[in-house]
Protein backbone atom coordinates (compact mmCIF):
# COMPACT_ATOMS: atom_id res chain seq x y z
CA UNK A 1 0.00 0.00 0.00
CA UNK A 2 1.27 3.32 -0.79
CA UNK A 3 2.21 5.85 1.99
CA UNK A 4 -0.17 8.58 2.02
CA UNK A 5 1.33 11.99 0.97
CA UNK A 6 2.08 14.10 4.10
CA UNK A 7 -0.67 17.13 4.65
CA UNK A 8 0.68 20.83 4.20
CA UNK A 9 0.54 21.38 8.01
CA UNK A 10 3.35 18.33 8.57
CA UNK A 11 5.54 19.60 5.63
CA UNK A 12 5.72 23.15 6.79
CA UNK A 13 7.81 22.46 9.56
CA UNK A 14 10.37 20.96 7.53
CA UNK A 15 10.00 23.47 4.46
CA UNK A 16 11.94 25.74 6.66
CA UNK A 17 14.74 23.18 7.34
CA UNK A 18 15.11 21.78 3.97
CA UNK A 19 15.02 25.50 1.93
CA UNK A 20 18.53 25.99 2.59
CA UNK A 21 19.51 23.20 0.57
CA UNK A 22 21.87 21.44 3.31
CA UNK A 23 19.21 19.30 5.14
CA UNK A 24 17.95 16.59 2.56
CA UNK A 25 14.29 16.85 2.04
CA UNK A 26 12.86 13.08 3.05
CA UNK A 27 10.83 11.30 -0.43
CA UNK A 28 7.18 12.25 0.90
CA UNK A 29 8.15 15.77 0.96
CA UNK A 30 9.42 15.64 -2.65
CA UNK A 31 6.11 14.00 -3.55
CA UNK A 32 4.27 16.50 -1.74
CA UNK A 33 6.04 18.91 -3.30
CA UNK A 34 5.37 18.17 -6.75
CA UNK A 35 2.00 18.72 -6.14
CA UNK A 36 0.84 21.01 -3.66
CA UNK A 37 1.62 24.68 -5.09
CA UNK A 38 0.93 26.33 -1.77
CA UNK A 39 3.63 24.36 -0.02
CA UNK A 40 5.49 25.07 -3.10
CA UNK A 41 5.38 28.52 -2.11
CA UNK A 42 5.96 28.73 0.99
CA UNK A 43 9.55 26.85 0.04
CA UNK A 44 9.93 29.97 -2.13
CA UNK A 45 9.52 32.16 0.75
CA UNK A 46 12.30 30.59 2.95
CA UNK A 47 14.50 30.63 0.33
CA UNK A 48 13.95 34.48 -0.72
CA UNK A 49 14.47 34.90 3.21
CA UNK A 50 17.95 33.02 3.12
CA UNK A 51 18.79 35.19 0.19
CA UNK A 52 18.40 38.39 1.75
CA UNK A 53 19.75 37.03 5.15
CA UNK A 54 22.75 35.93 3.12
CA UNK A 55 23.05 39.71 1.26
CA UNK A 56 23.10 40.97 4.97
CA UNK A 57 27.21 39.65 5.12
CA UNK A 58 28.00 42.16 2.38
CA UNK A 59 27.50 45.01 4.75
CA UNK A 60 29.67 46.80 7.38
CA UNK A 61 28.91 49.40 9.76
CA UNK A 62 30.77 52.51 10.50
CA UNK A 63 32.20 53.05 13.62
CA UNK A 64 31.68 55.61 16.16
CA UNK A 65 34.20 58.12 16.79
CA UNK A 66 37.01 56.85 18.91
CA UNK A 67 35.82 53.17 18.25
CA UNK A 68 39.15 52.34 16.62
CA UNK A 69 41.46 54.67 18.48
CA UNK A 70 40.22 52.65 21.43
CA UNK A 71 40.74 48.90 19.62
CA UNK A 72 44.34 50.15 18.66
CA UNK A 73 45.15 51.60 22.03
CA UNK A 74 43.40 48.57 23.71
CA UNK A 75 46.10 46.30 21.47
CA UNK A 76 48.93 48.73 22.21
CA UNK A 77 48.46 48.11 26.00
CA UNK A 78 47.76 44.61 25.83
CA UNK A 79 51.33 44.15 23.62
CA UNK A 80 52.69 46.60 26.28
CA UNK A 81 51.81 44.20 29.18
CA UNK A 82 52.84 40.83 26.92
CA UNK A 83 56.68 42.98 26.70
CA UNK A 84 56.84 44.07 30.27
CA UNK A 85 55.59 40.10 31.43
CA UNK A 86 57.90 38.46 28.85
CA UNK A 87 61.07 40.63 30.50
CA UNK A 88 59.94 39.53 33.83
CA UNK A 89 59.83 36.14 33.22
CA UNK A 90 62.95 36.21 31.48
CA UNK A 91 64.44 38.64 34.80
CA UNK A 92 63.20 35.86 36.87
CA UNK A 93 64.81 33.16 34.76
CA UNK A 94 68.65 35.03 35.38
CA UNK A 95 67.60 35.38 38.94
CA UNK A 96 66.47 31.81 39.49
CA UNK A 97 69.96 31.11 37.82
CA UNK A 98 71.88 33.62 39.91
CA UNK A 99 69.96 31.53 43.39
CA UNK A 100 70.52 28.03 42.01
CA UNK A 101 74.38 29.26 41.49
CA UNK A 102 74.59 30.56 44.98
CA UNK A 103 72.72 27.86 47.21
CA UNK A 104 75.55 25.63 45.32
CA UNK A 105 78.43 27.32 45.56
CA UNK A 106 77.59 28.08 49.19
CA UNK A 107 77.15 24.03 49.59
CA UNK A 108 80.23 23.44 48.06
CA UNK A 109 82.07 25.65 50.91
CA UNK A 110 79.99 24.37 53.61
CA UNK A 111 80.72 20.84 52.48
CA UNK A 112 84.37 22.10 52.11
CA UNK A 113 84.70 23.48 55.49
CA UNK A 114 82.89 20.75 57.37
CA UNK A 115 85.61 18.25 56.14
CA UNK A 116 88.66 20.29 56.76
CA UNK A 117 87.14 20.98 60.28
CA UNK A 118 86.58 17.25 60.78
CA UNK A 119 89.91 16.40 59.76
CA UNK A 120 91.30 18.69 62.93
CA UNK A 121 88.91 17.39 64.86
CA UNK A 122 90.56 14.00 64.24
CA UNK A 123 94.08 14.42 64.75
CA UNK A 124 94.99 17.71 63.18
CA UNK A 125 93.91 19.37 66.27
CA UNK A 126 95.69 19.72 70.01
CA UNK A 127 94.07 16.83 71.81
CA UNK A 128 91.95 17.94 75.17
CA UNK A 129 94.30 16.81 77.99
CA UNK A 130 96.89 18.99 76.35
CA UNK A 131 94.46 21.89 76.24
CA UNK A 132 93.08 21.31 79.88
CA UNK A 133 96.35 20.63 81.74
CA UNK A 134 97.91 23.89 80.14
CA UNK A 135 95.74 26.31 82.14
CA UNK B 1 32.30 43.30 -3.12
CA UNK B 2 34.97 45.69 -2.21
CA UNK B 3 34.04 44.37 1.62
CA UNK B 4 34.91 41.17 1.12
CA UNK B 5 37.69 41.62 -1.13
CA UNK B 6 38.83 43.19 2.07
CA UNK B 7 38.60 40.55 4.63
CA UNK B 8 39.88 38.10 1.76
CA UNK B 9 42.49 39.74 0.17
CA UNK B 10 45.93 39.42 0.49
CA UNK B 11 46.43 42.98 1.72
CA UNK B 12 45.30 41.29 4.99
CA UNK B 13 46.66 37.25 4.31
CA UNK B 14 50.20 39.23 4.80
CA UNK B 15 49.15 41.46 7.60
CA UNK B 16 47.89 38.25 9.30
CA UNK B 17 51.00 36.71 8.65
CA UNK B 18 53.54 39.75 9.60
CA UNK B 19 51.09 39.63 13.32
CA UNK B 20 51.75 36.23 13.75
CA UNK B 21 55.31 36.87 13.76
CA UNK B 22 54.69 39.08 16.24
CA UNK B 23 54.70 42.37 14.09
CA UNK B 24 51.98 44.85 16.10
CA UNK B 25 51.30 47.28 13.50
CA UNK B 26 50.22 44.45 11.32
CA UNK B 27 48.16 43.69 13.82
CA UNK B 28 46.33 47.35 13.54
CA UNK B 29 46.29 47.17 10.10
CA UNK B 30 43.98 43.81 10.59
CA UNK B 31 42.11 45.99 13.04
CA UNK B 32 41.67 48.84 10.94
CA UNK B 33 40.92 46.28 7.75
CA UNK B 34 38.54 43.91 9.62
CA UNK B 35 36.39 46.26 12.20
CA UNK B 36 33.76 47.48 10.22
CA UNK B 37 32.20 43.87 9.20
CA UNK B 38 32.78 42.95 12.34
CA UNK B 39 31.20 45.62 13.82
CA UNK B 40 28.02 45.15 11.74
CA UNK B 41 28.38 41.48 13.27
CA UNK B 42 28.47 42.81 16.93
CA UNK B 43 25.57 45.45 16.32
CA UNK B 44 23.53 42.20 15.24
CA UNK B 45 24.10 39.93 17.68
CA UNK B 46 23.65 42.36 20.59
CA UNK B 47 21.24 45.52 19.15
CA UNK B 48 22.98 48.54 20.56
CA UNK B 49 26.40 50.42 20.76
CA UNK B 50 26.99 50.09 24.05
CA UNK B 51 27.59 46.48 24.26
CA UNK B 52 28.65 46.02 20.72
CA UNK B 53 31.26 48.21 21.84
CA UNK B 54 32.31 46.37 24.41
CA UNK B 55 32.20 43.20 22.48
CA UNK B 56 34.36 44.49 19.73
CA UNK B 57 37.27 45.06 22.67
CA UNK B 58 36.95 41.80 24.04
CA UNK B 59 36.92 39.88 20.55
CA UNK B 60 40.31 42.23 19.07
CA UNK B 61 42.20 41.49 22.68
CA UNK B 62 41.45 37.98 21.94
CA UNK B 63 42.39 37.75 18.78
CA UNK B 64 45.36 39.74 19.42
CA UNK B 65 46.44 37.15 22.02
CA UNK B 66 45.78 34.15 20.02
CA UNK B 67 46.86 34.57 16.60
CA UNK B 68 49.41 32.55 16.58
CA UNK B 69 46.31 29.94 16.55
CA UNK B 70 45.35 31.04 13.58
CA UNK B 71 45.68 28.50 10.82
CA UNK B 72 44.95 29.39 7.51
CA UNK B 73 42.97 26.54 6.65
CA UNK B 74 39.99 28.42 7.31
CA UNK B 75 39.18 32.53 6.44
CA UNK B 76 40.55 34.94 8.59
CA UNK B 77 37.03 36.21 8.64
CA UNK B 78 35.17 33.20 9.88
CA UNK B 79 37.80 32.96 12.54
CA UNK B 80 37.24 36.49 14.17
CA UNK B 81 33.29 35.91 13.43
CA UNK B 82 33.88 33.08 15.44
CA UNK B 83 35.73 35.31 17.96
CA UNK B 84 33.41 37.95 18.19
CA UNK B 85 30.04 35.27 18.51
CA UNK B 86 31.63 33.68 21.58
CA UNK B 87 32.50 37.03 23.42
CA UNK B 88 29.08 38.50 22.28
CA UNK B 89 27.99 35.16 24.22
CA UNK B 90 30.08 35.50 27.03
CA UNK B 91 29.18 39.16 27.78
CA UNK B 92 25.48 39.06 27.36
CA UNK B 93 25.74 35.62 30.14
CA UNK B 94 27.70 37.85 31.99
CA UNK B 95 25.02 40.57 31.75
CA UNK B 96 22.33 38.27 32.90
CA UNK B 97 24.71 36.76 35.66
CA UNK B 98 25.13 40.35 36.86
CA UNK B 99 21.16 40.57 36.53
CA UNK B 100 21.69 43.67 34.58
CA UNK B 101 18.85 44.79 32.23
CA UNK B 102 19.45 43.33 28.44
CA UNK B 103 19.47 46.54 26.72
CA UNK B 104 16.76 46.44 23.98
CA UNK B 105 17.46 45.53 20.13
CA UNK B 106 17.96 49.19 18.85
CA UNK B 107 16.90 48.94 15.30
CA UNK B 108 18.47 52.94 14.58
CA UNK B 109 21.69 51.92 15.97
CA UNK B 110 21.63 49.39 12.47
CA UNK B 111 20.83 52.53 10.41
CA UNK B 112 25.21 52.84 10.79
CA UNK B 113 25.48 48.80 8.66
CA UNK B 114 24.69 49.98 5.08
CA UNK B 115 25.01 47.78 1.86
CA UNK B 116 27.89 48.35 -0.33
CA UNK B 117 25.90 50.94 -3.18
CA UNK B 118 25.18 48.47 -6.34
CA UNK B 119 24.02 49.86 -9.79
CA UNK B 120 21.03 47.81 -10.19
CA UNK B 121 17.06 49.19 -10.91
CA UNK B 122 15.86 52.14 -8.51
CA UNK B 123 12.58 50.65 -8.31
CA UNK B 124 14.16 47.39 -7.60
CA UNK B 125 16.72 48.88 -5.07
CA UNK B 126 14.30 50.72 -3.16
CA UNK B 127 12.11 47.23 -2.52
CA UNK B 128 15.05 45.38 -1.56
CA UNK B 129 15.94 48.68 0.84
CA UNK B 130 12.26 48.42 2.31
CA UNK B 131 12.93 44.08 2.31
CA UNK B 132 16.02 44.81 4.33
CA UNK B 133 14.01 47.51 6.44
CA UNK B 134 11.45 44.58 7.43
CA UNK B 135 14.12 42.13 7.91
CA UNK B 136 16.12 44.14 10.10
CA UNK B 137 13.60 44.54 12.23
CA UNK B 138 11.90 41.49 12.63
CA UNK B 139 15.41 40.11 13.58
CA UNK B 140 15.43 42.99 16.23
CA UNK B 141 12.47 41.30 17.30
CA UNK B 142 14.09 38.14 17.78
CA UNK B 143 15.46 36.64 21.50
CA UNK B 144 18.79 36.55 21.51
CA UNK B 145 18.97 33.13 22.01
CA UNK B 146 17.51 32.41 18.14
CA UNK B 147 18.67 35.73 16.61
CA UNK B 148 22.07 35.07 17.07
CA UNK B 149 21.79 31.08 15.58
CA UNK B 150 20.32 32.89 12.82
CA UNK B 151 22.46 35.88 12.14
CA UNK B 152 25.41 32.93 12.29
CA UNK B 153 24.35 30.66 10.24
CA UNK B 154 21.94 32.13 7.32
CA UNK B 155 23.83 35.64 7.13
CA UNK B 156 27.60 34.65 8.28
CA UNK B 157 27.42 31.19 7.11
CA UNK B 158 29.20 29.59 10.01
CA UNK B 159 28.24 25.74 10.07
CA UNK B 160 26.20 24.29 12.60
CA UNK B 161 29.29 22.81 14.54
CA UNK B 162 30.84 26.17 14.55
CA UNK B 163 27.76 27.69 15.62
CA UNK B 164 26.97 24.86 18.97
CA UNK B 165 31.01 25.16 19.84
CA UNK B 166 31.18 29.45 20.02
CA UNK B 167 27.72 29.74 21.77
CA UNK B 168 28.23 26.77 24.07
CA UNK B 169 24.88 24.83 22.76
CA UNK B 170 24.18 21.49 21.50
CA UNK B 171 24.14 20.63 17.36
CA UNK B 172 20.71 19.83 18.08
CA UNK B 173 19.91 23.05 19.52
CA UNK B 174 21.57 25.07 17.19
CA UNK B 175 18.81 22.90 14.66
CA UNK B 176 16.15 23.59 16.32
CA UNK B 177 16.70 27.54 17.29
CA UNK B 178 17.47 27.96 13.56
CA UNK B 179 14.42 26.08 12.13
CA UNK B 180 12.31 28.53 14.91
CA UNK B 181 14.02 31.78 14.21
CA UNK B 182 13.53 30.91 9.95
CA UNK B 183 9.97 30.17 11.05
CA UNK B 184 9.66 33.14 12.83
CA UNK B 185 11.33 35.72 10.65
CA UNK B 186 9.16 33.59 7.57
CA UNK B 187 5.67 34.50 9.51
CA UNK B 188 6.90 38.33 10.02
CA UNK B 189 8.36 38.67 6.78
CA UNK B 190 5.50 37.21 4.37
CA UNK B 191 2.13 36.83 6.73
CA UNK B 192 0.82 39.09 4.26
CA UNK B 193 1.51 37.65 1.36
CA UNK B 194 0.19 34.31 2.82
CA UNK B 195 -3.33 35.96 3.87
CA UNK B 196 -3.49 37.81 0.45
CA UNK B 197 -2.56 34.17 -1.23
CA UNK B 198 -5.61 32.75 0.76
CA UNK B 199 -7.90 35.54 0.30
CA UNK B 200 -7.68 35.36 -3.08
CA UNK B 201 -8.05 31.12 -3.19
CA UNK B 202 -11.17 32.03 -1.12
CA UNK B 203 -12.08 34.28 -3.49
CA UNK B 204 -12.03 31.91 -5.86
CA UNK B 205 -13.86 28.87 -4.36
CA UNK B 206 -16.56 31.42 -3.33
CA UNK B 207 -16.72 31.98 -7.58
CA UNK B 208 -17.01 28.49 -8.06
CA UNK B 209 -19.29 27.50 -11.29
CA UNK B 210 -22.65 25.39 -10.12
CA UNK B 211 -21.98 21.49 -8.74
CA UNK B 212 -22.76 20.12 -11.86
CA UNK B 213 -19.89 21.79 -13.56
CA UNK B 214 -17.77 21.03 -11.05
CA UNK B 215 -16.37 17.67 -11.96
CA UNK B 216 -15.11 19.16 -15.87
CA UNK B 217 -12.39 21.19 -13.95
CA UNK B 218 -9.77 20.80 -10.62
CA UNK B 219 -11.45 22.70 -7.67
CA UNK B 220 -9.08 22.31 -4.67
CA UNK B 221 -6.51 24.91 -4.98
CA UNK B 222 -3.49 22.84 -6.20
CA UNK B 223 -5.70 19.92 -7.96
CA UNK B 224 -4.17 17.43 -6.15
CA UNK B 225 -7.39 16.39 -4.40
CA UNK B 226 -8.50 15.49 -8.09
CA UNK B 227 -5.19 13.06 -8.73
CA UNK B 228 -5.92 11.91 -5.37
CA UNK B 229 -9.12 10.67 -5.77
Amino acid sequence: MPSRAPVCREVVGELALVADKKSSPSRLLLAHLDECLSCQAELSHYRRLLRMLAELQSESARLPEGMLADLVGGITRAAERRAVRDLLTSRRGVYLFMVAAAVLAASTLVALFGTRSHRLGEGGGLPEESLSSGC
Amino acid sequence: MAHRRLLRGDGLNRAVAAAQAGDEEAFAEIVVKTSPKVYALCLRLSGNEHDARDIMQDTYLRAYRSIGSFRSESSFSTWIYRIAANCASTHLRKRQHRDERVLEFDVEALGNVATVPSDSDPEMASESTEDRQRLVAALGRLPFSLRSVVVLGDVYDLSHEEIAAELQISRAAVKVRLHRARRRLHDELFATETVDRVSAESADLLALPPLGRQGAEPTGRDGSEERSA
